[in-house]
């Protein structure tokens, strides 16, 4: 999917109809639109957002006031977004339009048209051909609101791990997964009624029940998900409004680098729990082995010391004497005599090279139980104290968050009180969301748990019943398929997650000045940025900022299939712009250049919306030549300039005006210029 | 009949050629198979084609359809 043109009309800040041609080229696929906080771009993100899936973005506030409020005076009560898009040429290369029309109340119609030959045609469910373009999996990543990117998870929530899946194709398969077992459960009740057996008809109404209940609790499950989203967002808004007023700015500053410092070191904390309990499982055998091995060891030396093990001859040496046919105290040895017999049997308790290796290779083992029970015990004890100084942290940061809340509570200032009150609300929303979050994961942890139980008690049972062979075969093919899937999946997902890994690795170390690398955590996908030393660097730092662009535009890469390496089983491509909303700010500009040169590269088509803060020589140099369009978002106020600043844009040797007063409305126009 | 002097098209050359090593790469991983995992294989990738089939947005079809037609293919699969 390519984006061709927007027609926006009476949609938010943008009074009466105004349009935006987007470049489209595989060489000229960038387009820039410039505008300053406030000037629209979040609104136009969500107008694109929108459009397409009806839908806005986490943070896309008031979103009953769609309507343009002048226009809105003015008598006028509707507003829409229309795209122009084509398909990708390998995919049959047409042209589509897509209108979305509202009042403020409701939608008042979502219309595709296929475009052919210049007549427009009424795609029937057009809903289902934008999600087969662009699956509503994926949305999220393509069309992006950076302001939010401080926030982008890449400590492994369940969530992030979810998301990532569905980018990565595996949602299908896991989809697949699930009906496998449907069909399991399917022939499993076939064989509990032909067998007429009254505990494997038992074990079978329990599985349905749990199947019946499963469904609805991981709803509950997603649902509480979205619920903590939306309660974060509305408390980081909180945070922001305290953060604007000036009383309040640097208690809740503090408060806040505090809030994220908690948060970081329980962070650590998963993972250091996670660590010594990865230890205290290796360490288990040497520990148990250790009291073994060294009564094994006096045994031996006790052997050795009394010249039995490993014998005092040699096999060689009882084989020389045969051969020679001569003792080695001379007196003659002939073949088949009792002496030579007797000589001849002694080989079965000579050393031999194979038995002494044996020997010594018990002894390395031995040694490197010992050592690893000694060490193991040091290292586990040196993660326990580095978990409990974490826990003293932690509760060194809950100290002073308090003491922080009760200085914000005691300011006297009404608004301060107000949103603080508001925080606290949200804070204690959000502790009570968690609880029933681990509660419903811990119900659905133990009947999936029994599930698995039941399973094995049913097949036991079944197999001791006459049940008809076709039933057993049918099963066993279930079985054996489901399986092979669900080990090739465990393979498919550790290799892209590998290609991921290399793919972020090539970008971080074209672009970043320090030798920092990308690793990613198989079990919860965490992404982590760690130093020369292997030690985490933080992803509020600067490169911190780079690994998260770095990600989002290998992660649209993956999804087109544009890396080198391809995942077997991946779902089509999907090929789709990356719109990103005011993508430098929150980067340190020594990056900035570079971020916005990697954008460019890892996708088809780039719509970047950007304030002059962020827009810099080297943002300008790195997408020389692939700018295919360039705009400004000019905010016009109606009320006087007064001490109010204008902010001026420099593109080239001309400069712009990115703000003006005195208009005859308040409005956000969409003005070309010339690239 | 004359032929026409195209322009080299570099981007679809460099397609067509990415389409063939990662064909080639796959057809590498599919000899190393076990001849039994090669055959699961084989049956995983219809059956995966036939479950995109039938939950293709606009097409999809209801739980116990998908259901049935899953374990039909699976009776029906020799492996």
């Amino acid at each position: 999917m390519r984006l061709l043109s927007l027609v926006i009309s009476d949609f938010r800040g943008f009074y009466g109809q105004q349009q935006v041609d987007f470049a489209a080229d595989d060489k000229k696929r960038v387009t820039v639109l410039h505008g300053e906080n406030g000037a629209g771009k979040t609104n136009f993100l969500n107008a694109i957002h929108w459009c397409i899936t009806g839908k806005f973005t986490p943070r896309f506030q008031d979103q009953k006031l769609l309507v343009n409020k002048e226009a809105f005076k003015e008598g006028r009560r509707d507003c829409y977004v229309e795209i122009l898009f084509k398909d990708e040429e390998s995919s049959g290369g047409k042209q589509y339009r897509v209108r979305r029309s509202t009042t403020n109340e409701k939608q008042i119609s979502f219309e595709v048209y296929e475009i052919e030959r210049g007549n427009s045609k009424l795609v029937d469910r057009g809903e289902s051909l934008i999600q087969l373009l662009l699956p509503p999996g994926l949305i999220s990543w393509f069309f992006f609101d950076a302001e939010a990117i401080g926030s982008l998870e890449l400590s492994g929530s369940e969530e992030f791990k979810k998301g990532l899946r569905k980018t990565l194709g595996f949602e299908l398969i896991d989809k697949l997964l699930v009906d496998l077992d449907a069909v399991q459960a399917k022939i499993r009740r076939e064989v509990a009624s032909q067998s007429n057996d009254k505990q494997l008809m038992a074990l079978q109404a329990e599985m349905d029940n749990i199947d019946r209940v499963l469904p609805g609790q991981e709803g509950t499950l997603e649902a509480l998900q979205e619920k903590i989203k939306s309660k974060d967002i509305q408390m980081s808004q909180a945070n922001a409004n305290l953060n604007k007023l000036p009383q309040a700015e640097p208690i809740q500053r503090r408060r806040d680098s505090e809030e994220n410092k908690k948060r970081r070191l329980e962070d650590e904390h998963k993972l250091l729990s996670a660590k010594a309990s990865i230890l205290v499982g290796r360490a288990a055998p040497a520990l148990v082995l250790n009291d073994l091995t060294i009564k094994l060891e006096g045994k031996l030396e006790d052997q050795e010391v009394k010249g039995r093990l490993p014998a005092p001859y040699s096999d060689q040496l009882v084989k020389d004497i045969l051969d020679l046919e001569t003792c080695i105290c001379g007196r003659p040895l002939k073949e088949g005599s009792h002496e030579a017999h007797k000589i001849s049997e002694l080989l079965k308790f000579a050393s031999t090279g194979v038995l002494n290796q044996r020997i010594s290779d018990v002894r390395y083992l031995i040694r490197d139980i010992e050592r690893n029970a000694s060490e193991f015990p040091v290292q586990i004890s040196e993660i326990r104290q580095k978990i409990s100084s974490t826990d003293r942290e932690i509760a060194k940061c809950e100290d002073e968050i308090k003491d922080l809340t009760k200085q914000l509570q005691g300011i006297d200032v009404s608004e301060i009180q107000k949103i603080e009150k508001e925080y606290q609300q949200f804070k204690r929303e959000l502790i009570s969301l968690n609880q029933q979050l681990g509660a419903m994961a811990q119900q659905i942890d133990q009947n999936k748990r029994r599930y698995k139980d039941l399973k094995s008690q049913h097949e036991s049972a079944s197999r001791r019943l006459k049940v008809s062979e076709k039933l057993k075969t049918q099963l066993e093919k279930v079985v054996k398929l489901t399986d092979y899937i669900r080990r090739s999946l465990q393979d498919q997902e550790a290799r892209a997650l590998n290609i991921l890994a290399l793919e972020l690795n090539t970008v971080l170390e074209k672009y970043l000045t320090k030798h920092y690398k990308a690793k990613i955590n198989a079990s919860n996908y965490a992404v982590q940025l760690v130093d020369d030393d292997g030690k985490n660097v933080g992803h509020s730092t600067g490169e911190g900022q780079v690994l998260k662009f770095a990600f989002i535009a290998t992660v649209v890469a993956l999804a087109a299939k544009k890396t080198q390496e391809k995942i077997q089983w991946m779902t089509e491509p999907t090929i789709a712009p990356l719109v990103l909303d005011a993508p430098f700010s929150a980067l340190d500009p020594e990056y900035q250049g570079s971020v916005a040169k990697n954008l460019a590269l890892q996708t088809t088509q780039l719509v970047l919306m950007i304030s002059s803060a962020a827009w810099g020589e080297k943002v300008e140099a790195a997408l020389d030549g692939v700018i295919g369009k360039r705009y400004l978002i000019i905010s016009q106020e109606a009320g006087p300039q007064g001490e109010k600043p204008v902010k001026p844009l420099t593109i080239g040797d001309k400069e712009y005006r990115l703000n003006s007063y005195g208009a005859k409305r308040t409005q956000s126009i969409l003005q070309e210029v010339q690239v | 009949m004359s032929k026409k002097n195209k322009p080299l098209d570099l981007d679809s050359l460099l397609e067509e050629i990415e389409t063939e090593v990662s064909e080639e790469i796959e057809s590498e991983r599919i000899e190393k198979l076990t001849p039994q995992d090669r055959l699961l294989s084989e049956v995983a990738s219809q059956i995966l084609r036939l479950e995109r089939d039938m939950t293709k947005p606009g097409q999809a079809v209801q739980d116990s359809t998908r259901i049935e037609r899953l374990a039909k293919f699976i009776d029906e699969a020799k492996f």
